[in-house]
């Protein structure tokens, strides 16, 4: 694939078509890791070494597959893989939905449903009864080698899991569940799941609190820092409050705000003392941070970080969680983890951008539109919005505050992935974080471009909220990648500074328009 | 019945042309009865299976047509509301039913998303349809007995039935065949599908244009199949269109073609499916068993012994595995 096959950008950045992308795959193909599929690796494995590493490989997906369509291991997805697998009618509808078939012009292998044609004939040969000759008598036949295996591993981490290609399905087939099913195959038997999602993610976070690596004594210390710049940067004096027993609410925040984007939990502190709100951060185990990697890759790790989370709420006793900007922290938390959050654990759940908008509606902060006079777009973070359908609410903050807001094309449950979802954000080696930007976030670089075409240049400052942590990790590269900031002054951030930035109590802007 | 024996003289059988008529009236009402035993049971076998697995995470996508009209015009959700919780939540049957109609008759999806392959697909569900209709209208005329009008009907099902059926299926196979969308991404299995289904409409239509009484003989063999009446004499066209219904419906529970009905649960029961659980105490018990099951995943990091249940694995106290990947 070359950077003249993928969709045109608006110009300049039509001009600026990287040579990165074609460099970088002359590099990517003296490593190790197999790039067989694509040129690109995203979990970095080398192929097996030895024959009996090969037949082993084969072996242990053979079982995971068998342990995969069985109640007892996968009660959890068992009927949406069912469906999803016998049901498509490979009429491709979908595939135009796809924001990396789309970015990728169009190239069959990212097609949604390429992986679900390899992963269902691999089901239906090799897992079924009597799936040897049906499948040869339907020319479907597929032959299982360490070559099918590592390509279809590799495949499941070219989808963001954003199921725009499941809205389109008239069926109601999902590919982008499929997507996730294949990568528990890989996680929950054989043990492989990219290292920024498992090892130093999910695994992280259940050992120490955090996937930052923050345990309970260092966050604190974080926002201890974070309050003494707050009162640097505002004269406004707030002790954020730990572990108090009874409050109103508890907030959980995507730690990575903590350290990549400090303004958004400084905003959130502002906001809700500034609105006399009785809340709290809890300093338990997973406590304090609201992701949950599992959710992309590994049902046990999402559980099990879920139920921890509820359990740091239960022993607070407070009357709601609010899940801070964090988009598949919304969903695993508010819908996933939904139906296993039972008895004491199920403590209402809401989301910070419902919160938020029931603040600004409540006219406890005093909030002056005027100093929001810049251009705004919004980003919809497909986790809280097309899996949620919480659409409404940021739009209602955005009209009451910023009156350049002006919406991407198309947005709302319809919109593209910012193209670091499932992970994706996370993911930055060297021999995928190319494919991440040029290919991933093609699709949204351009939405943001087009939606602020009326005043291109760099020397009008121009806002892309992004109420997501994730989706601001994908930004903060995409940007740096394409230089948007230098050429179209285009920045990132969230939807809490664009509240606290309207808050009349404070003597300066909240917003820094500093690129990081 | 005439036969010739003796001495000498090698015996020869002259069947007659009614006994013939009766051992192929016996074949076929066999071969239906055995093809529609197939097919009930296939379908039943598919449906059972899906709605007796266990209840699922959930996993909706909007927008739902659910809760408040303007909510469904944006893809709004009861998330939306402060305090969720606290609320009445609406549940909106009929609008649910209007999105299931508009799928199912106008296939809405694929005008939205693919719409160079909706007339021939259009064309070939109404086909279909109305295939379902002609036998429908054949059953009826065989209860409450051939009337005029019930025959008229099913003249003109049939008719709409083979020449839309037809038209669709070539469409569909010839953009199989052609489109690029499509052709890479078709086996033999999809154009064995699709020619079944020509196969159904090409001698419907047959048997329409070369025999006048071809949809009299149709209800005539609904009603032999319901116990009313005998089978009628056929002609080939009538046979051969007769064989090949009979092989696609043993053959259709086997098929993807399942998801007229199972697109039931793919909405219903997962993409619609925005119950909260603390209001669907069934839910809950349901998993409460599920946790129960023991977990065989071998990945070092689930900490599966083959004992464990799924509760001990994930809950907190049984979370303690060591963290290791």
């Amino acid at each position: 694939m070359g950077p003249a096959e993928l969709v045109p950008l608006p110009p300049p950045y039509d001009q600026i078509e990287h040579e990165r992308l074609s460099s970088a795959s002359g590099e990517k193909n003296s490593s190790l890791a197999d790039t067989s599929l694509d040129g690109f690796s995203a979990l970095g494995l080398p192929r097996p070494a030895t024959l009996q590493e090969a037949r082993e490989l084969v072996e242990r997906f053979l079982a995971g597959l068998r342990k995969l369509l069985t109640t007892q291991d996968n009660w959890t997805f068992l009927k949406q893989l069912t469906l999803s697998l016998e049901h498509c009618t490979r009429c491709q509808t979908c595939i135009e939905a796809c924001p990396v078939y789309l970015s990728s012009g169009r190239n069959d292998v990212y097609r949604p449903t390429y992986r679900s044609e390899v992963f269902r004939r691999l089901v239906r040969q090799y897992a079924r009864p009597g799936g040897q000759w049906l499948s040869r008598l339907t020319g479907e036949d597929i032959e299982l080698n360490v070559d099918t295996i590592v390509r279809l591993m590799e495949l499941s981490y070219r989808c963001t899991l954003c199921r725009r290609c499941a809205q389109a399905c008239p069926v109601g087939v999902d590919n982008a569940l499929l997507a996730r099913e294949i990568r528990k195959v890989f996680s929950m038997e054989l043990g492989l799941a990219p290292k920024e999602i498992h090892e130093k993610g999910s695994v992280l976070q259940l050992r120490v609190g955090s996937s930052t690596g923050m345990n309970a004594r260092a966050v604190k210390n974080n926002v201890e820092f974070l309050d003494d710049e707050l009162y640097e940067q505002t004269g406004i004096r707030i002790h954020t409050p730990w572990d108090k027993e009874g409050a109103d609410v508890l907030l959980i925040h995507n730690a990575g705000e903590i350290l990549s984007w400090p303004e958004n939990p400084m905003a959130f502190a502002l906001i809700l003392e500034a609105a006399g709100v009785s809340w709290t951060l809890s300093s338990e185990l997973t406590g304090y941070d609201s992701v949950n990697y599992g959710v992309w890759y590994d049902d046990a790790q999402f559980a099990r970080v879920a139920l921890q989370q509820a359990e740091a709420a239960r022993k607070l006793k407070v009357k709601k969680i609010v899940i801070g900007e964090c988009g598949h922290g919304h969903k695993a938390s508010m819908v996933v983890a939904d139906r296993i959050l039972t008895g004491d654990w199920n403590i209402p759940r809401e989301s910070a951008l419902v919160f938020l908008r029931d603040l600004v509606r409540s006219g406890r902060l005093r909030l002056d539109p005027a100093r929001n006079a810049f251009p705004v777009t919004l980003h919809d973070p497909c986790n809280i919005v097309r899996m949620m359908g919480i659409v409404k609410p940021q739009r209602e903050i955005l009209a009451r505050i910023c009156p350049g807001f002006r919406e991407m094309a198309p947005h709302g449950v319809e919109n593209y992935c910012c193209g670091g979802g499932s992970g994706f954000a996370l993911m930055s080696s060297p021999k995928f974080l190319d494919w991440r930007l040029s290919v991933g976030g093609r699709m949204k670089l351009k939405q943001v471009l087009e939606a602020f075409a009326d005043q291109p240049g760099p020397e009008i400052k121009k806002y892309v909220c992004t109420p997501c942590s994730n989706c601001k990790g994908q930004l903060r590269d995409l940007f740096q990648y394409y230089g948007v900031w230098e050429r179209s002054g285009i920045l990132y951030g969230g939807l809490a500074e664009l509240v606290a930035n309207a808050m009349t109590d404070l003597k300066k802007p909240f917003i820094q328009w500093e690129f990081h | 019945m005439l036969t010739l024996a003796g001495e000498g003289v090698s015996v020869v059988r002259v069947v007659s042309p009614e006994k013939v008529t009766l051992r192929i009236s016996m074949v076929l009402l066999v071969l239906l009865y055995a093809s529609l035993a197939i097919f009930l049971a296939g379908n039943v076998y598919r449906i059972v299976r899906v709605a007796r697995m266990p209840v699922n995470l959930r996993w909706e996508l909007y927008p739902i047509p659910r809760g408040p009209r303007e909510k469904q015009m944006y893809g709004g959700s009861y998330f939306e509301e402060s305090d969720w919780w606290t609320k009445s939540m609406e549940t909106n049957r009929a609008s649910e039913l209007g999105v299931m109609l508009q799928e199912i008759f106008l296939l809405k999806g694929v005008w939205a998303h693919f719409r160079k392959l909706w007339l021939w697909s259009w064309l070939l569900h109404v086909g279909l349809y109305a295939l379902i209709g002609t036998g429908a209208v054949g059953l009826a005329a065989a209860v409450f007995g051939s009337g005029s009008t019930l025959e008229m009907s099913a003249q003109v099902t049939a008719w709409v039935a083979v020449v839309a059926g037809l038209v669709g299926a070539l469409g569909l196979v010839a953009m199989r065949l052609v489109s690029l969308r499509l052709r890479p991404f078709t086996s033999r299995g999809h154009l064995l599908n699709l020619g079944v289904i020509v196969a159904i409409f090409a001698t419907g239509l047959a048997g329409l244009l070369l025999d006048r009484g071809m949809v009299a003989s149709m209800i005539g063999v609904v009603g032999a199949l319901a116990g009313r009446g005998e089978m009628p004499v056929l002609t080939g066209a009538a046979l051969a269109h007769i064989g090949v219904v009979a092989a696609f419906l043993a053959y259709f529970p086997f098929t993807q073609m399942t998801h007229l009905y199972m697109k039931y649960f793919a909405y219903h029961e997962v993409r619609w499916d925005d119950a909260p659980s603390a209001r669907d105490p069934r839910a809950g018990r349901d998993i409460a068993k599920s946790l129960e099951q023991g977990v065989s995943w071998a990945g070092t990091h689930i900490g599966s012994d083959g004992r464990k249940s799924w509760a001990e694995i994930v809950t907190p106290k049984g979370s303690d595995v060591e963290q290791k990947p």
